[in-house]
């Protein structure tokens, strides 16, 4: 993790809360993003990404069109206590956080080792998984 | 202009649909993995594969629009990929008529089924795909909406 990072002030959400988060090897995502080079860069998108959570929580069945579901609102809040508990764990911020077609939300990093994505499938039921740049093989982790 | 049922060759383009929330401008790539990915459940599942429509069969790529409520097209942007490159992928383009919207193609390989069952497999794939769909010749139209 940088040593920006590093100093950045920690919310101060409990240690309870980073357990399943902590399975997740963090320090890959933080030393490989480099797009969010000033701490109150990463603030600032981390509190746009729970803003833009919390839209997504609005979402209807097919919002887009397409007929996708929306996400659960219990999913969405499992989503938002994970992005505050990335954010105490001082991990970048992600590139993106979309909904997927099938109901679930979708955290992604682009590293310049590879990508990295969280789909937060339920509230209880959590996967990372990473592609390593130019490979072909994904490694999957159950977060909950 | 070609006929649907005209063979699909390896130079054509096909088109897809890309909803604003899965476009972003200021990071790269731009187009998010879950564009490609197939839809389980909901209104319409992609139980034959996602689908693309061939670009060769069509007037104007908006066409592909048309079959969205009005409000709902100004929301999606427009991308674009070569049937060369799906093939390079180990990806096949079937014709699948639909009377709404001339062209309509599915990618067997990506499958509602298949993707639940081998998502960790399918993801490099969608990457890939993600990746080249987001380079600036391969993004035909921008959502209008949010972006």
């Amino acid at each position: 993790m940088s040593t920006v990072t590093a100093m950045r002030t920690k919310p101060a959400y409990g240690a309870a809360a980073f357990i399943e988060e902590s399975r997740f090897p963090l320090s890959d995502v933080g030393g490989g993003a480099s797009v969010w080079s000033d701490p109150e860069d990463q603030e600032q998108a981390w509190k746009r990404w729970i803003d833009e959570l919390l839209r997504m929580r609005l979402l209807q069945e097919d919002w887009d069109g397409e007929g996708s579901i929306a996400p659960h609102p219990s999913l969405v809040d499992r989503a938002i206590r994970l992005a505050r508990n990335l954010h105490a764990l001082d991990v970048p911020p992600p590139d993106r956080i979309v909904p997927g077609p099938n109901g679930t939300i979708y955290f992604e990093w682009f590293t310049p080792q590879g990508y990295w994505e969280i789909e937060v499938l339920s509230p209880n039921d959590i996967q990372a998984r990473r592609v390593l740049k130019g490979s072909d093989i994904c490694l999957t982790y159950q977060l909950s | 202009m070609k006929a649907e049922h005209d063979p699909i060759t390896d130079d054509e383009w096909l088109l897809r649909r890309v909803h604003f929330q899965r476009f972003r401008t200021d990071r790269t790539p731009i187009i998010s993995r879950s564009a490609f990915e197939p839809r389980i459940q909901g209104r319409d599942p992609d139980t034959d594969g996602i689908s693309f429509y061939r670009a060769a069969c069509l007037n104007d790529p908006e066409e592909i629009l048309a079959m969205l409520e009005p409000q709902r097209r100004e929301e999606n942007g427009i991308v674009r990929l070569q049937v060369s490159f799906l093939k390079s992928l180990h990806l096949s383009v079937v014709s699948k008529p639909d009377a709404r919207v001339k062209g309509h193609v599915v990618i067997p390989e990506l499958n509602a089924q298949d993707y639940q069952v081998h998502k960790d497999r399918l993801l490099p794939v969608l990457l890939r795909m993600a990746e080249e769909a987001s380079k600036n010749e391969n993004i035909v139209r921008r959502p209008l909406r949010r972006c």
